[in-house]
């Protein structure tokens, strides 16, 4: 792959455009130190707006989110220079990402949000995306009474603006909070043209598939579950991170002791966790590998084997011999490690919603373990 | 509610149909062509007959045209009606004569309005029976009569080619030949009067070909000198047969060559992309298949299940082939697999059972030349890889002193080859390592001599520290190379994390430093050679030119890794590239 020439840049830029891997993500970086190199800014900036998409897309948010505010800076400094607008649709994901780390504090995120919320309005966002956002931020800080109103009021906003998510991905962004909120009947009722393959986009549906699994296991339709569960598996990548995704399906799989296939998403997401800092992260998947591993232990599997990267293994995971650990200790680990980031992200959002969530995975597992 | 019919400009659909629908203008004699055959087909379910088919091409004061004719089963006054009169009809629309013809849409005959504004059909059912004339016009019009008319059974199409559709009477048995020369009727030609001889060929699997000869229709086909060649196999059905040449010429993922696809013998596209998987760029296939589908203007495949079976039989008849070579010849596999490594990688990689056969012929670049994995699994029992191209030519030197043999997986799919066939080959240890690799566990050097030069290291580290590179004091061959730099990809990133956090506001800084902590110190290493003379001057005593000389070494050994500078270090590069020369010239004055 040549990278020389301010042109061989920009075609691999190009090339990268929407196709978020690993292998891409290094390259754009390199990208990236080869505009510094040529010191030219406008490519930097290219470059620059392209990483970022990367690493927001593989979950890469802990190093996101410090390099945002140079694509900020660059458009603050040197107006109608750049594309202000991708500057301000790559906002969207780094506000969002915000919340799922406890060390960032409340001020800060209402301080960026308010920011955010400036930048839209005066750029003539309208509404609909506003309201839209408020209803993730209320709830991802633990509001989901407060974030459906704000659902509710961007679903009466019909009219379109400039920085509006596809269509698609909006209607999917819903879904967490209706789950959240019960309202199981509207998910499916909303998800239909999804589903039909009528409303798509290129992480629609791929994302809906494990929500309405999670849907049709909560009302017990384990045909149907056992169907979104096959798409999800289907459509997802297993070699990125996707922690909401997979903690549904980890759920899933506990509750119908299907223990190899689920050992094999842990095995991958988990490399991937631990290797990044977000709170959320932790506390929702590893809810899900505790609950995993208790029900192998009630199924009598009293050990397992997990091949962990080791340098990994000797920093977090419980005691083990050659890959070999004990399903109940695991359990255990899992399960403080997921109950210690609730409280963080508790005490930073002032509510116990995130501890109460992972009561309720607890309740749903009791109820449902077969 | 009445319903009102659509109100169709005639004339109009014509043009559009005939001007857009096809993209070759000779595309008429296709057409034409395939209704004769159909004809031709229709006539042979009742009776034994010898056909023909004519195709005489005129030109001369009153201008140039067409006549084309058949012997075949003749329309009667009614399906001329029917079938002639009406677009979209077609006598090969009823499911039960479906398989047997391959015109079915009832728009083929629309392709004459592209050369000529007049078509007549003169058409014959029977011997018995009277000539009927049709008579279209590209206005939308016909006539329809029945008249006198010398003509043995069959149907006769007679078109006035337009004063600006230049045609000449090479290029007319070209295409002619292009796409009749397989149909095995007969087809006598005539240009002015003269005859051009009758076409008339069988496939080349049709007929007994020795190997050379199968070649040598390759060579005519394609204009290309093959020395390999596939029959392709469908076992299944046996209704796809074909032949596939492998290019002699190295092909690259881009190359896309062209073959020839037939269905019901008769010419369809060049286009290889319909037919070929996508990897198989080194084939030139001509292919004939029975089942396939085509779309409206039958210039391209309709994709479907009985297409992605071909593809299937295609890719199986490339495997089994290599398989038999790997057997019955296997320098001859040797040399295909060389030639054209890039798309079989790529096919290897999405068939792992194909890999496993094929990994040990790939050959990779290594630190002791090129080599495949089988000479590299009997040198080394552990096989150390690289997968960043640069990163491998900054280590040749070291590993070839140090006799370490390292593979460079860094060009495309070389990475993903060797990643796979890692998890297959329980023989060999596979482990992808990093210039620090050699730095870290080659060369260590005395105890004494770490203990000696340990302060003069201290000092030369504070030099650096602004670079946020460590520096390691190693000895390792050869001793020509004075230092190593290493960072890793994930250490350049917490470095650029760090330089736009220093110019952060407040806010973004403290929100950024608590998602993200570069712990580590150095994001960096400049491995130290003690072997290489520059270095153990260095390392005598702290002097003047301390500053000078590792700075110097560090942006050396930056470049030499082909790692970007940044501008303080290009700043540093400019100032000990001036700092030198002025060295030189005061030690010249001296």
């Amino acid at each position: 792959m040549k990278l020389k020439t301010k042109q061989e840049i920009e075609n691999i830029i190009k090339k990268c455009d929407r196709n978020y891997t690993e292998d891409n993500k290094n390259l754009v970086f390199k990208c990236v130190q080869k505009a510094q190199e040529l010191k030219d800014l406008d490519l930097e900036y290219k470059t620059r707006l392209e990483y970022v998409a990367q690493l927001t897309n593989l979950n890469y948010h802990e190093k996101a989110i410090p390099i945002f505010p140079w694509l900020l800076e660059c458009c603050d400094t040197y107006p109608k220079r750049f594309r202000y607008s991708s500057t301000l649709w790559t906002y969207k994901w780094i506000v969002i990402s915000l919340f799922d780390f406890a060390s960032i504090s409340y001020k800060q995120i209402e301080t960026v949000f308010d920011d955010f919320e400036n930048r839209y309005n005066k750029y003539g966002s309208g509404q609909r995306i506003l309201e839209y956002y408020k209803m993730i931020k209320t709830y991802r800080l633990g509001n989901p009474k407060e974030a459906l109103q704000h659902l509710r009021n961007y679903e009466m906003v019909l009219k379109n603006g400039p920085l509006d998510d596809c269509e698609a991905c909006m209607v999917d962004g819903t879904f967490d909070i209706l789950i959240e909120v019960g309202l199981f009947d509207e998910v499916l009722e909303k998800a239909r043209p999804i589903l039909d393959k009528n409303l798509t986009c290129v992480s629609v549906p791929k994302t809906t598939y494990p929500r309405i699994m999670y849907v049709y296991m909560i009302k017990d339709k384990i045909e149907l579950a056992e169907k979104y569960y096959q798409l999800s598996i289907q459509n997802l990548n297993l070699e990125e991170l996707n922690f909401i995704d997979y903690h549904y399906l980890v759920l899933y799989l506990a509750v119908n002791n299907r223990f190899v296939e689920g050992i094999s998403i842990i095995e991958k997401q988990l490399n991937l966790i631990l290797e990044r800092s977000s709170d959320k992260a932790k506390c929702l998947f590893y809810q899900s590998c505790n609950l995993f591993f208790l029900k192998m232990f009630l199924q009598g599997k009293n050990t397992t084997i997990l091949d962990l990267s080791s340098s990994i293994i000797k920093k977090d995971l419980p005691d083990h011999q050659h890959n070999n650990y004990q399903t109940k200790k695991l359990s255990g680990w899992f399960k403080n490690i997921s109950y210690h980031h609730a409280e963080k992200l508790g005490l930073r959002n002032s509510n116990n919603f995130y501890h109460e969530k992972l009561d309720f995975y607890s309740d749903i597992f009791k109820k449902l373990k077969q | 509610m009445e319903k009102t019919p659509f109100q169709v400009n005639l004339s109009g659909i014509i043009k559009i149909l005939s001007d857009h629908l096809y993209s070759q203008k000779d595309v008429f004699i296709r057409e034409l062509l395939q209704n004769a055959i159909d004809a031709i087909n229709a006539r042979k379910k009742a009776e034994t007959f010898e056909p023909l088919i004519t195709i005489e091409y005129f030109n001369n004061s009153n201008g140039a045209g067409f006549v084309i004719s058949d012997n075949g089963i003749g329309l009667t006054a009614e399906q001329v009606e029917e079938f002639l009169a009406k677009i979209g009809s077609s006598s090969k629309l009823d499911d039960s004569m479906r398989n047997d013809f391959i015109g079915q849409f009832g728009i083929g005959i629309l392709s004459c309005f592209m050369v000529s504004d007049d078509i007549i059909l003169i058409t014959r059912p029977s011997e018995e029976d009277q000539a009927i004339k049709w008579t279209g016009n590209i206005d939308g019009t016909y006539a329809i009569e029945t008249i006198d008319y010398d003509l043995a059974m069959g149907t006769k199409v007679i078109l006035k080619l337009r004063d600006k559709i230049k045609l000449n009477s090479t290029g007319i048995v070209s295409s002619i030949k292009k796409y009749g020369q397989y149909l095995h009727i007969p087809i006598d030609i005539e240009v002015n009067g003269i005859s051009k001889g009758t076409i008339n060929r069988s496939f080349p699997w049709e007929e007994n070909l020795d190997g050379d000869q199968c070649l040598a229709i390759g060579q005519e086909v394609f204009d290309e000198g093959f020395t390999n060649y596939i029959l392709l196999k469908d076992k299944k059905t046996n209704r796809n047969q074909g032949v596939l040449y492998l290019s002699p010429q190295a092909s690259y993922l881009t190359d896309r060559k062209e073959g020839y696809l037939y269905v019901k013998r008769i010419f369809v596209t060049t286009a290889s992309n319909d037919i070929l998987p996508k990897w198989a760029v080194f084939v030139r296939a001509i292919i004939n298949s029975e089942n396939i589908s085509l779309n409206a203007s039958r210039e391209s495949i309709y994709p479907n299940e009985v297409s992605e079976q071909l593809k299937k039989n295609i890719e199986g008849s490339i495997k089994e082939y290599f398989y038999q070579l790997s057997k019955s010849a296997p320098s001859t596999l040797k040399r295909i697999i060389i030639t054209h490594s890039f798309p079989l990688k790529q096919m290897a990689l999405t068939d792992e059972s194909f890999l496993v056969f094929i990994a040990k012929w790939f050959e990779f670049y290594t630190t002791y030349g090129q080599l495949n994995l089988n000479e590299i699994r009997e040198l080394n029992e552990t096989i150390f890889y690289v997968t960043n191209v640069d990163e491998f030519k900054q280590i040749i030197p070291i590993a070839i002193a140090n006799k370490k043999l390292v593979v460079n997986a860094g060009y495309t799919f070389d990475k993903g080859i060797i990643k796979k066939i890692s998890i297959i080959d329980k023989t060999s240890d596979y482990v992808e390592i990093a210039a620090n690799y050699f730095g870290d566990f080659l060369g260590n050097i005395d105890v004494d001599d770490h203990q000696k030069y340990e302060p003069i290291i201290n000092d030369l580290q504070l030099y650096l520290d602004k670079y946020h590179c460590k520096i390691k004091l190693r000895g390792f061959d050869p001793e020509s190379i004075p230092s190593i730099y290493h960072a890793s990809i994930d250490s350049l990133i917490a470095e650029d994390i760090k330089n736009i956090q220093k110019d952060q506001n407040d806010l973004w800084k403290s929100i950024s430093e608590s998602v993200f902590d570069p712990q580590e110190q150095y994001n960096s290493r400049l491995y130290l050679n003690l072997k290489n003379k520059v270095v153990s001057s260095l390392l005598k005593k702290s002097g003047s030119l301390n500053d000078l000389i590792i700075k110097t070494l560090y942006v050396n050994a930056k470049l030499l890794g082909h790692y970007s500078l940044n501008n303080i270090e290009l700043l540093a590069m400019n100032d000990s590239f001036s700092d030198l020369i002025q060295l030189a010239l005061i030690s010249k004055k001296q």
